[in-house]
């Protein structure tokens, strides 16, 4: 399954309400969300691309990048 | 001889009315009238063609009928012959007319002029396939013969108000002549209504509201009544048919001032200062919505919120009139104090909780139901011991004694701790302009996230065709909400115009809108506009 990108980015930007959101952004500190909103951007991740991501995988979830790297892993798709 | 608002039942009181003063008007519907004496005999004219045609004291006959005038005769000429008026909204599919008709066993079905005609035809069908008597008040006697009928007693059986349910559940709520003047007095004492009032309503004379206190409360106290087709053509003429008869008191629910908000012809056209009571009920009632309304017309408090249900015939408690509505710290409004002779509790899991305390709302009151027609385990669930009504309404009593509504008691969100009413989001979006209604309701996906406030917004049609926008609109809805509560929701969904599960007088069914989703026929019935994944 190819995961486009920009698709990635849109998730976030709709999740979060956001006026622009870029790859390098980082969650917390560029688009001011709270743990759960983050919960809430993978949850949506997970239904849009039937995939399973671990709760220990969340940690290293810093910026919108790695958000990325982590479902097109979890895709079978890297 | 009976003073007619003195009467322990309508038709006593009608009675009396069409001896003293028949050449008064009782009802007018789109320019034109019906006096008491003529109501009168049209009633004994359908009560005196039932009875001919068969029909028992206590059986049950089901009234398909639109606003208009002919409804009352049938109404209250089924009630005359002995018998129990069972009205279904005309607009129901005619399965649900078919559901009804069988779930009460009917005797008869009574259809109107004013219905299309597919729909009398397909009902006549319905008569000649069972052997059901199917009849207009066109088609009864103009000379009747039921002059020695008796005056059924307060306690018999007048009318089975079904509330919406699943097609395995029928919920006819058991209501007496008795409970009818009942409910309409306490109502007449809470919204201190006299009979010179005007009525002016384009509410369905098929359900609660409509019926019990917009018809039936004007009729007893031979109070002026002006009544309206019920369409959405009509909620755009309502304030101008307020403004035209100098109309006192008028009822609908929220939803129906946010329209004519939008609709009503700018100001300066309109004086709508005759207007004492315009009543706010059967929806949960918004702060923005009154405020708004009343600026928009230079009115001094008029908007009174009130709660009421069919289980407890129609009204349970209302503000006063002419008090500013009053607002809690979640912005919800108070719908007021009990009516007299209404008691109201909390119910926790523990039982009766502390004042000021959310718990299940019980209703005690002299006009409650008995229960549901041949549904002893719907009643069961319903009635306490002392036959005390669970609404299944969550709500609080403040320090006055006045009732708040918080929410449904199962479609309340509790997100990471934080109990959230789902109308305290579905207002804050709702004020978006692409928004047609908007719901709110708590989802756990299994997830880390837990439940979760899950928002389906639907949207109106002319926004439905800018897929381009899509997105924004998502962003908008996710930025109302986070201003208001402070929190994101869990996901927002886009749906097309008319695809939110809501029941006959408009309140959004979340049980039914989650299952919806979680089966997965929101996004297979292609009502999921955006995201399209």
């Amino acid at each position: 399954m190819k995961i486009d990108s920009d698709e990635i980015v849109e998730l976030v930007r709709i999740q979060l309400g956001a006026g622009d959101v870029q790859r390098e952004d980082r969650f917390q500190e560029d688009l001011d969300a709270e743990s759960a909103d983050l919960l809430n951007i993978v949850a949506a991740a997970e239904d849009r691309w039937g995939i399973i991501i671990g709760e220990e995988e969340l940690v290293e979830l810093t910026t919108v990048n790695d958000l990325l790297q982590l479902v097109r892993r979890r895709a079978g798709n890297p | 001889m009976t003073e007619p608002s003195s009467a322990t039942t309508l038709l006593e009181s009608l009675e009396a009315r069409a001896r003293t003063a028949p050449a008064m008007e009782a009802i007018r519907f789109e320019g034109r009238s019906m006096t008491f004496g003529r109501l009168w005999r049209d009633i004994d004219g359908v009560a005196s063609t039932l009875i001919e045609r068969g029909l028992e004291p206590g059986d049950r006959v089901v009234l398909v009928f639109p606003n208009g005038l002919d409804f009352f005769a049938a109404f209250f000429g089924v009630q005359r012959a002995g018998g129990v008026a069972v009205p279904i909204f005309p607009d129901s599919g005619f399965e649900r007319v078919t559901d009804i008709a069988s779930h009460c066993g009917a005797a008869a079905v009574m259809t109107s002029a004013l219905l299309p005609e597919d729909k009398r035809n397909r009902i006549a069908g319905l008569g000649a396939a069972t052997g059901l008597t199917v009849l207009s008040p066109a088609d009864c006697s103009a000379t009747p013969t039921t002059a020695d009928l008796p005056v059924p007693d307060p306690r018999q059986l007048a009318y089975l108000q079904y509330t919406s349910g699943s097609t395995g559940n029928p919920k006819g709520v058991e209501l007496t002549h008795g409970d009818l003047v009942t409910n309409i007095h306490q109502m007449i004492s809470g919204f201190e209504i006299t009979d010179d009032d005007v009525f002016v309503s384009w509410l369905p004379v098929s359900h609660d509201m409509g019926l019990i206190l917009m018809t039936l409360t004007p009729l007893l106290l031979a109070a002026r009544m002006v009544l309206m087709p019920t369409s959405v053509g009509s909620i755009r003429r309502w304030m101008t048919a307020i403004a035209e008869h100098r109309g006192t008191f008028t009822a609908a629910p929220d939803f129906a001032y946010r329209i004519a908000l939008r609709t009503a012809p700018k100001t300066g056209a309109l004086d709508l200062g005759c207007l004492r009571v315009a009543l706010n009920a059967a929806e949960p009632v918004r702060a923005g919505t009154v405020t708004a309304f009343e600026s928009r017309f230079g009115l001094d408090p008029t908007i009174v919120p009130a709660y009421g249900l069919a289980e407890a015939t129609v009204g349970v408690a209302g503000r006063r009139p002419g008090a500013p509505i009053k607002i809690d710290g979640r912005g919800l409004v108070s719908v007021g104090k009990p009516f007299p002779g209404v008691e109201l509790e909390i119910h926790g899991d523990g039982g009766l909780v502390e004042r000021g305390g959310i718990g299940e709302i019980v209703v005690r009151s002299p006009a409650a139901t008995s229960g549901y027609f041949r549904n002893p385990e719907a009643t069961a669930e319903l009635l306490d011991a002392e036959g005390g009504i669970r609404t299944g309404d969550m709500g609080y009593l403040d320090d006055d004694g006045e009732l708040t509504i918080v929410g449904r008691k199962k479609s309340i969100i509790i997100q990471a701790g934080r109990t959230i009413a789902p109308q305290e989001i579905e207002e804050t979006v709702d004020e978006l302009d692409f928004v047609r209604r908007s719901a709110a309701v708590g989802i756990d996906r299994g997830g880390p996230e837990g439940e979760q406030a899950w928002v389906f917004v639907e949207l109106r049609p002319a926004d439905e065709a800018r897929p381009e926008r899509h997105p924004e609109m998502v962003v908008e809805v996710v930025r109302a909400i986070r201003n208001r509560l402070g929190r994101r929701p869990g996901r927002v969904y886009l749906l097309g115009a008319r695809t939110i599960p809501t029941t006959h007088n408009g309140k959004v069914r979340h049980l039914n809108l989650r299952d919806e989703y979680l089966a997965g026929t929101l996004r297979a019935d292609g009502r999921i506009v955006y995201p399209e994944h």
